[in-house]
């Protein structure tokens, strides 16, 4: 005992199980709404309530999730479905980036685990950064090829709803069947990646020793980077990760900034839980971006906040 | 025949999941693992996964729920593989699970000595500050003494305040709370472990309370120095009783607690092992 990685097996399967619990009903939940999204929501109705310009409609998807909050762990099978009706891949990934940061209830959970700490000002940052970098990834994946984005399955689940056989269609009983169906399918596809996930972040959260990250605390650079990497491993719920950052006293706001942003963005088991309908290659370079962009900008916002004398 | 074997195989991996779900809420285990907002969801996700099982089974029409293999491709070996991973870790983890971290997992964690590391922490129900709520905001200047009542606290038969471990991190910051414990007998329930720092005899320990945000993941480990003046034979992670007198040194600039001349007494765990 002491040293930096300290595992034991009941303590993980512990620690494993609670993420399970923890997260598993909302992924439930995503999975029923993509089930009866499926079969209720008739197919390109998102296109005509979206703006027609696609950056015009990654700006709009970047606050659905103020109407639609969604949880980070249910979002995944919901707009794998919305794809399949017609909301194009750039608005999809905005709204699944930007959901889980910009939504009422991650206000005011924020502005409550941040009461002392300027929680006005942190929560608007967090909700503002968030959607930013959402729109910003929006914008990019808007140039990409959707081959490059999303996996072969996905592709032609798209390809084949744009040919209109999977618009809903019979009795609202048999659709109702069809969409259990659905359902069933999303929860044990997604759970998969899920337990897989939660298996690495309980065996980090409960066998790295935490003491080891404190030295980082002390340069901006540092600090932001080790607070997004442990948001990574620690695979928060994005309604209750502000109460865990607002214990990190040692480090600076910003750090807890990019703890915020990037947490619900991108985490173990959301990298394999993504992995079910994006490219892997996709995946790990979003990853890779969104560290380098959140970063980025919550250092910015350093130099700006210093600079006016603003408190932070 | 392949399609009969998915249907199965989905709907038993959602009994199981459901099944989980339901007997870790009706065994109350589920208390050691969920803060108690996130009970509901869990039983409710229990129920809907039980009852999606029971549907699958009776579907009527087969080719409405191709949906329901796990893999649309039809690969019966895939089916089994997705079926394992899904249920053989729930059930390893479900057995493995002690309901509560060893010392390992609590080392791996900073202990939380200073209540502005837990923003979201409040006072236990027994001991209230009589102070405004907001004297209690991390970053605040609580010196102030002036306007507040006494809080009522509860007591033991032998007259010793009961509280909380994290009742006297709130008290090193708080005058008025303060005030209730300083130099008075108390008596607080934790975990035992060593101390950490300052402990050149091994005879300091800390006493832990596992502190729940949201799940068993997120839980961090609050600590109260404790300075029986004696070794304890008693092992690591023992639930324990201590009576002493509650002090707050002066430790780097700022107020700690500390129970100092304590008795520490081997005791059962309390009903809820978390602090919220």
């Amino acid at each position: 005992m002491g040293g930096v990685f300290n595992f034991r097996f009941p303590d993980f399967s512990y620690s494993f199980l609670s993420i399970l619990l923890e997260g598993l009903p909302f992924l439930l939940l995503g999975t029923i709404i993509s089930g009866l999204l499926d079969q209720f929501l008739p197919a390109r109705l998102m296109t005509r309530l979206l703006p027609r310009n696609a950056y015009a409609g990654a700006l709009v998807s970047g606050l659905l999730g103020v109407i639609f909050p969604m949880c980070e762990c249910g979002i995944v099978p919901v707009i794998r479905r919305l794809m399949t009706k017609g909301l194009p891949v750039s608005n999809a990934i905005t709204y699944m980036l930007a959901a889980p940061i910009v939504n009422p209830i991650v206000a005011v959970s924020t502005m409550a685990a941040f009461r002392g700490q300027e929680p006005l000002v942190v929560m608007l940052l967090r909700l503002g950064i968030g959607f930013v970098v959402a729109v910003i990834v929006g914008f990019v994946v808007h140039n990409l090829p959707l081959k490059l984005v999303l996996r072969p399955t996905a592709l032609a689940d798209i390809a084949q709803s744009a040919g209109g056989s999977s618009a809903p269609s019979g009795s609202v009983g048999r659709r109702l069947w069809a969409s259990l169906g659905v359902c069933v399918s999303d929860f044990l596809g997604m759970t998969v990646y899920f337990v897989i996930g939660a298996a690495v972040a309980a065996t980090f959260n409960t066998a790295v020793n935490q003491e080891a990250i404190v030295p980082l605390a002390v340069n901006d650079w540092l600090a932001t980077g080790s607070l997004m990497g442990l948001a990574t491993v620690l695979s928060l719920c994005s309604t209750t990760d502000a109460f865990i950052a607002a214990t990190f006293t040692m480090f600076p706001t910003i750090a807890k900034l990019g703890f915020l942003v990037f947490g619900p963005m991108i985490d173990l088991k959301l990298l394999f839980i993504y992995s079910a309908v994006f490219r892997k290659r996709f995946v790990l370079a979003l990853a890779l971006g969104l560290f380098v962009l959140i970063g980025l900008i919550c250092l910015r916002i350093q130099v700006v906040f210093t600079h006016y004398a603003i408190p932070l | 025949m392949t399609l009969l074997v998915q249907r199965f195989l989905s709907a038993g991996v959602l009994m199981v999941w459901g099944a989980v779900l339901c007997f870790l809420y009706f065994s109350g285990r589920l208390t050691a693992y969920l803060h108690p907002h996130f009970h509901v969801f869990a039983v409710s996700g229990g129920i809907v996964l039980i009852l999606l099982a029971m549907l699958v089974l009776v579907a009527p029409d087969e080719a409405a729920l191709t949906g329901c293999a796990p893999v649309k491709s039809g690969a019966l070996w895939k089916s089994l593989l997705t079926a394992l991973v899904l249920v053989v870790p729930l059930l390893i983890a479900l057995s493995a699970s002690q309901d509560a971290y060893s010392s390992t997992t609590v080392l791996n964690r900073n202990y939380v000595q200073n209540i502005s590391q837990l923003p979201g922490a409040q006072p236990s129900a027994s001991v209230q500050p009589a102070a405004p709520a907001d004297a209690s905001l991390p970053g605040n200047d609580a010196s102030s003494t002036d306007g507040g009542d006494q809080p009522e606290v509860r007591k033991n038969s032998k007259g010793e305040i009961q509280a909380e471990v994290v009742d006297f991190l709130y008290a090193a910051q708080l005058a008025d709370m303060r005030q209730t414990f300083e130099d008075k007998q108390v008596e607080v329930v934790g975990q035992l472990m060593p101390a950490k720092e300052n402990n050149p005899n091994g005879d300091r320990y800390d006493l832990v309370r596992m502190l729940m945000t949201c799940c068993a993941a997120d839980a961090q480990p609050v600590a109260l120095p404790v300075h029986p003046g004696a070794k304890s034979d008693l092992p690591e992670m023992t639930w324990v009783k201590v009576h002493g007198k509650a002090t707050f040194p002066v430790v780097g600039g700022q107020k700690r607690p500390l129970i100092e001349n304590a008795t520490i007494e081997k005791t059962d765990p309390p009903e809820d092992t978390y602090l919220y």
